[in-house]
């Protein structure tokens, strides 16, 4: 079966991103994040977009993605903008741009049905509120945090008010940059 | 000159305890392995700083592993720690603290950037910091932290006390890696390339 992977970037002090609206403009990856984005980092992050072939997106996430991506040419840039991406989102009406599906009623029983189609695997790409189906239901075979750093000291928090979780410890990958990709599947 | 480390375990989305400061919930991500290397830390040490919140915690729990080494209350590994600390000395950063505690020193705090700036000048060996949340992060912003070693747990909270209080943000220069068989965390350790403000 094909796997259900996350990837994500997160500060030593488990910040992902800047609040909606603004509250800490420094928490934005495009901060803190772009002083490690080098060719270790893309090459990582292009042997997992490269072993998926279809996305998995929150609302917030795809409308960020497909505003910047849209228009970027590129071997990378093509596969991103044509790969099918599925939407789960409860304001959304479709169709949608993008090459994308919008995932309507069940979430959890839809992307269960994803994860039974041949193919390769599914990535999903940042955290938010749709995690809580996905972890509830045990949806999500790989975890990929990217351990930057640095601490940022506010924004919004990785899994902010989830339930307390365990997860297990498969494996890391350290890059020159000082990033530490750690790899965890469900306990 | 000795160096001041800090030693922590977080939760994989930042926290340094739960709700309410409650330290257990990191209990189960800690295990044998964040005592073994608090020990390693405190044989590299002569001193260990704290705040009153992370002395009182440790008051509460270790004179007793050191009054009873044979217990069978106690692992090997707090045992381990506890005799790792015997010949490190305590200071308490704290206006609040009172009463005569036997071979700690208390500093108050109006005085504390500048004493511990003398004593990192002083021969000797490292100034560890375990805990002590808000101590190490006022003296991160006041650049007498030397280095930082984070255990990272398995674990997400989804709320509790952020490890950083900062208003600005620190970076830092990844040293090493360490990984442990049959633990589920791993020791980051980072050296202080920039402070925070």
């Amino acid at each position: 079966m094909r796997k259900l992977i996350e990837a994500t970037f997160v500060t030593l002090d488990g910040v992902i991103s800047d609040t909606v609206p603004s509250t800490a403009p420094h928490a934005s990856p495009e901060k803190w994040g772009s002083p490690y984005w080098d060719d270790e980092h893309g090459g990582y992050a292009a042997k997992l977009f490269f072993a998926s072939d279809a996305m998995l997106l929150g609302r917030v996430t795809y409308e960020g993605f497909a505003a910047s991506w849209s228009s970027r040419k590129g071997e990378f840039a093509d596969r991103f903008n044509s790969l099918p991406k599925y939407v789960a989102s409860r304001t959304l009406t479709g169709p949608l741009t993008w090459n994308a599906t919008l995932l309507q009623g069940d979430v959890a029983a839809e992307v269960a049905r994803l994860k039974q189609l041949p193919g390769q695997n599914i990535i999903k790409y940042g955290t938010g509120e749709l995690d809580r189906i996905l972890m509830k239901h045990n949806l999500v075979d790989e975890f990929h945090f990217w351990i930057f750093p640095v601490f940022v000291g506010g924004g919004q928090r990785l899994f902010d008010g989830f339930d307390t979780t365990h997860l297990k410890l498969v494996d890391i990958s350290r890059f020159q940059s000082g990033i530490v990709v750690h790899v965890y599947t469900p306990k | 000159m000795r160096k001041i480390i800090v030693y922590n375990a977080i939760s994989l989305d930042g926290y340094h305890t739960g709700v309410g400061n409650d330290p257990s919930v990191m209990f189960p991500m800690m295990g044998d392995v964040f005592n073994t290397y608090n020990a390693e830390l405190l044989r590299s040490a002569d001193a260990q700083l704290m705040g009153r919140v992370s002395f009182e915690l440790f008051q509460s729990f270790w004179p007793r592993v050191a009054e009873n080494p044979d217990s069978e209350e106690f692992s090997d590994s707090e045992r381990e720690l506890s005799q790792a600390g015997k010949a490190v000395k305590g200071i308490v950063v704290s206006d609040t603290l009172q009463g005569n505690w036997q071979g700690v020193r208390i500093i108050r705090r109006q005085d504390a950037y500048r004493q511990i700036a003398e004593l990192k000048r002083q021969e000797g060996k490292n100034i560890l910091i375990t805990g002590s949340r808000t101590l190490w992060n006022d003296l991160l912003a006041q650049d007498l932290i030397d280095e930082i070693h984070l255990l990272i747990g398995n674990l997400i909270l989804g709320q509790g006390v952020p490890v950083f209080a900062g208003k600005a943000p620190a970076s830092l220069r990844l040293i090493d890696t360490r990984r442990w068989e049959g633990s589920d965390s791993v020791l980051l350790r980072y050296e202080v390339i920039q402070k925070s403000a």
